[in-house]
């Protein structure tokens, strides 16, 4: 981190109003400002009970004062308590509203989906000028359907309710796969997909669905951002304790500035919103999430305009053999 | 030919999926809410059942439930097509005693129609 984001990320912290305006809450219903009130308060009433103390001797003013000031104290706890209460709910509110527009979402995106393919089917129903502007169609719909998994794999593990379903399985096989799915992808793109795969990979427990996300997450992202007429490697190795997948690319990269947020949710660097604008910034936040509950470490290096590698290990022996989360 | 019972709500997606099934060679029988349901599965003892879960006047979960309970329909099989998919409702779907599980969204017709007929083959 350079010394300039660190100044600046610390007095953006100093900011109180703008902490606060993060939180959608007035200055007075704000914890970070109400935090400050009571530190105010503390010092003005131990440095003013000192004052009452010396100038009076009668303890019962003192008594009187300290009264005073703890009563004051209670109240503006009372007013944090509450502040934090209502950011919770509407914290709570949110994840509800999410879940619930995006079940009444896929049930039109199933109608849609189902329909389009009986048309297909039925090849009488359909002229073939048609036909491209169905797969469009089908396109985008399917496109719509991933962005609602998205939010609602999202919404899960912010209520830390993502269940793993574990269960032995093979990387490698699952790698080779995603890359025979993705090769025509890649192809449109100029892009040629390398594996280099250890066949000697041991399998391992994992929850496969997930993990295929992942893997065709990433490997998806590397193609996307990747250069025309250069290669997209994707390696697997292994050694006593973890396997060790990766994903490289020859591409605009990412800046030093993006790379300390790119795990986050919703965020984007500039560079991909540059390149693509298709993407939620939910990716490699849901990805991070799943590595990490199956035991594993994720990460990435990337030199700007050069070389990016996105990585991922699990362990060959996952301790987290039952369900779990 | 086998039967097979669709409790659904959604007409769209009940014609949608009763059409591909009857090209397929099964006799579909419709329900449009989990009562209506229960009755059929009860008088007419279909092969397999296709169970929404969001319904009116009856939900799926006790549609299952009742079925389960009940002498005369708890051996036929139930495959649970919906596009809720938390970990509870799953755990509670199958601890009932659904055969499988499928989100809809994330299936294609075909795969559907896989499942049934590997369920009722």
């Amino acid at each position: 981190m350079s010394p300039t984001t660190q100044t600046s990320s610390f007095w953006q912290k100093l900011n109180l109003v703008d902490q606060c305006k993060q939180y959608r809450v007035s200055l007075l219903a704000c914890p970070h400002f109400l935090f400050l009130v009571m530190g105010f308060v503390m010092i003005v009433a131990m440095v003013g009970t000192n004052i009452v103390a010396q100038r009076y001797g009668d303890p019962e003013i003192v008594i009187f004062s300290v009264s005073g000031v703890t009563m004051i104290l209670f109240i503006i706890s009372h007013v944090v308590v509450r502040s934090f209460e209502r950011i919770a709910l509407a914290s709570k509110a949110k994840a509800e509203f999410v879940s619930i527009i995006s079940h009444q979402l896929r049930s039109p995106l199933t109608s849609i989906k189902w329909l389009i393919e009986t048309l297909v089917k039925d090849s009488g129903k359909i002229d073939e000028q048609s036909k491209p502007y169905l797969k469009t169609v089908n396109d985008y719909n399917e496109r719509m359907i991933r962005l609602v998994n998205d939010l609602l794999e999202v919404n899960r593990i912010e209520d830390d309710r993502m269940t793993l379903r574990l269960t032995e399985n093979s990387i490698v096989d699952i790698t080779k796969k995603t890359i025979e799915d993705y090769k025509q992808f890649a192809a449109t793109s100029n892009i040629t997909l390398v594996p280099e795969i250890d066949e000697s990979v041991p399998k391992a427990v994992f929850d496969e669905t997930r993990l295929r996300w992942v893997i065709e997450n990433l490997v998806n992202n590397a193609i996307r951002y990747g250069r025309a007429n250069t290669p997209v490697t994707v390696k697997i190795s292994h050694d006593k304790d973890s396997i060790h997948w990766s994903a490289t690319n020859q591409g605009i990269g990412i800046s030093k500035e993006d790379g300390k947020r790119i795990f986050e949710k919703f965020f984007r660097g500039n560079n991909s919103v540059k390149l693509q604008t298709e993407g939620s910034g939910l990716g490699l936040f849901i990805a991070r999430s799943i590595v990490e509950a199956s035991g594993g470490k994720i990460g990435f290096s990337s030199e700007e305009n050069k070389e990016t590698t996105f990585w991922f290990t699990l362990p060959v022996n996952n301790p987290k053999k039952s369900i779990q989360h | 030919m086998k039967k097979i019972l669709f409790i659904e709500d959604e007409a769209v997606l009940q014609k949608t999926v009763s059409e591909v099934l009857v090209n397929h060679d099964y006799e579909v029988l419709q329900a449009l809410d989990g009562e209506i349901g229960l009755r059929i599965a009860r008088e007419k003892q279909p092969d397999l059942i296709l169970l929404d879960l969001i319904m009116p006047r009856k939900n799926g979960f006790e549609v299952l439930e009742e079925l389960k309970q009940d002498e005369t329909t708890k051996h036929i099989p139930v495959i649970v097509l919906t596009n809720l998919e938390g970990p509870e409702e799953v755990e509670r779907v199958l601890n009932a005693g659904a055969t499988t599980y499928l989100v809809k969204a994330n299936y294609s017709l075909e795969e559907v129609l896989q499942k049934v007929k590997d369920t009722i083959a």
